[in-house]
């Protein structure tokens, strides 16, 4: 393991629309970091520090840095998680494009999922590290979680689940409306691409996780007569990481 | 352009005579391995003709990146498969006729996409199957039923826990070759649809002893080719040689579909 340039406690992970971000109204310190893991480079870490009281937040681009560059499955989610642990992050965030499956939903609403289904089948879920525990207990961390929602009432509505289930699939196609339908009977309200192993490998690696769903569209058959709306732009990122670094304050006061 | 049917069912090769005299056997070598031999068929009245595939029969799958990159290959956009399937409903018996209209995947070892490097796999899965030619299918074998398609991994049999569980799903009839080939075919712009003939009883009902009703079924729907064939709108009105416009205009895919990963 590579020695560390910096030492940060908190990692925002991005998702939709985190490329081509402009990150300068977050103000960014310094250069892109990249960690080099065991498992292959991880993607380039920006510090951002938008308030001089609060310590810098490290943010990175889940999908490539200027463009969509890679679906969830080939995404390399062990150097990821395991750059964060070297930059000594104990918590990290993490925003996600759903689509809705709960009727109450819509889109552009915000969600925190508290729980996990997966029917991802190709992605590698565990370190494998004879010092590192299997994931357990619940998928999101709940103080994590807490601070997410905590930072929620400055979006434009109030969250409408308190509690929704995220499944997540293989991909990278979108799902069919018999899936959609199968997962609801399971019990998801929400359904994406990316939170396993993402949250999986969090968990092992000890680090605290919560992420923060935007409804980017209605899953596949779940419009129930309403016109169909789709929001994969770059307010998606604009909404979803001033929320982030809203919560990661939270933390840090908390703390 | 020729169309392309795949036989995942065994038929003699003399009854498809009726698509015209075989006039050219192929083997296509692709990235994803050979494929083949397929026969073109074609009629006097000309017309676009058909590659057929036979696509059953052996105990690991063809990979099926490598049919439907050979489809590409010779110049194919429509592919029509026919399918013995499993009746998981229990009114669904031997003989009858399905088309499939939905699908679940639960195929476990199966390739999900050709672009493991671009974001090009990302694709809407409504409709499910191509709408031109499921539309000829429904207006030339009107008894065939709509169905929800489990694709499964095989080649093992369901077993009856599974038949039920995948019925609490709201699975119809279980199959082994039509998907992930109808999504990734949509990766490629292909059109892709299905005919099932209900061949075996899921595993929780009592085992269905033949008594030719397959084998009538067959007759039926292979007799229904033709005009399912020729009832195709040209140009093609579904939309799936256009479902990777965006990408091509985003730069994320170039023209030359060889290049797509």
């Amino acid at each position: 393991m590579s020695a560390p340039k910096a030492s940060i406690s908190t990692l925002i992970v991005g998702g939709t629309a985190a490329y081509g971000l402009d990150l300068s109204p977050w103000r960014p310190v310094g250069e892109p970091i990249i960690l080099h893991t065991p498992y292959g480079p991880s993607p380039p870490i920006t510090l951002l520090q938008p308030d001089p009281d609060h310590p810098p937040v490290g943010f990175c681009s889940r999908h490539g840095w200027d463009a969509l560059k890679r679906s969830a499955a080939f995404l390399n989610h062990r150097a990821i998680i395991w750059g964060a642990k070297m930059l000594g992050v104990t918590t990290i965030f993490s925003w996600n494009g759903v689509g809705a499956i709960h009727e109450a939903l819509d889109v552009g609403d915000l969600v925190a999922p508290a729980d996990l289904i997966d029917f991802t089948r190709t992605r590698v879920t565990t370190f494998g590290h004879p010092d590192l525990k299997p994931a357990s207990g619940p998928a999101f961390h709940p103080a994590a979680r807490t601070a997410i929602l905590r930072s929620l009432p400055s979006a434009p509505r109030p969250s409408p689940l308190a509690n929704p289930t995220y499944v997540c699939t293989e991909g990278p196609r979108l799902e069919t409306a018999a899936e959609i339908e199968l997962y609801r009977r399971a019990g998801a309200d929400v359904v994406g691409m990316t939170l396993s192993p993402e949250a999986f490998l969090a968990q092992e690696a000890g680090i605290m996780y919560a992420s923060l769903g935007y409804v980017t569209n209605f899953a596949t058959g779940r419009d129930l007569g309403r016109p169909p709306r789709r929001q994969f732009g770059p307010v998606v990122a604009q909404t979803c990481l001033p929320l982030l670094l809203q919560a990661a304050a939270v933390l840090d006061v908390s703390h | 352009m020729p169309h392309l049917l795949i036989l995942a069912l065994p038929i003699p090769p003399r009854s498809l005579e009726m698509l015209g005299d075989l006039i050219e056997e192929r083997d296509v070598q692709t990235p994803f391995g050979p494929v083949g031999p397929l026969a073109r068929r074609q009629t006097a009245a000309r017309g676009p003709g058909v590659w057929i595939l036979p696509y059953f029969g052996s105990p690991t799958r063809t990979d099926p990146r490598a049919t439907l990159w050979a489809a590409k290959d010779l110049g194919v956009q429509r592919i029509l498969a026919i399918e013995g399937m499993v009746g998981l409903e229990h009114d669904l018996t031997r003989g009858d006729i399905v088309i499939p209209i939905d699908y679940i995947d639960w195929t476990k070892h199966q390739p999900t996409t050709f672009f493991q490097q671009t974001g090009a796999g990302y694709i809407s899965q409504k409709p499910p199957f191509c709408p031109d030619i499921s539309a000829a299918i429904r207006q030339h074998l009107p008894a065939a039923r709509p169905v929800i398609y489990l694709g499964d991994e095989g080649p093992r049999h369901e077993t009856a826990a599974e038949a039920r569980m995948f019925q609490q799903w709201g699975a119809q009839v279980r199959g082994l070759n039509l998907v992930p080939e109808t999504y990734l075919a949509k990766e490629l712009e292909l059109c892709f649809a299905a005919i099932g003939l209900i061949a075996a009883h899921g595993a929780d009902r009592e085992r269905a002893y033949g008594k030719g009703e397959v084998r009538r079924a067959t007759r039926e729907v292979l007799e229904a080719l033709p005009a399912i064939f020729a009832a195709l709108p040209d140009p093609p009105t579904c939309g799936c040689n256009h479902l990777q416009d965006s990408a091509r205009q985003r730069g994320v895919l170039s023209d030359d579909w060889r290049t797509w990963k």
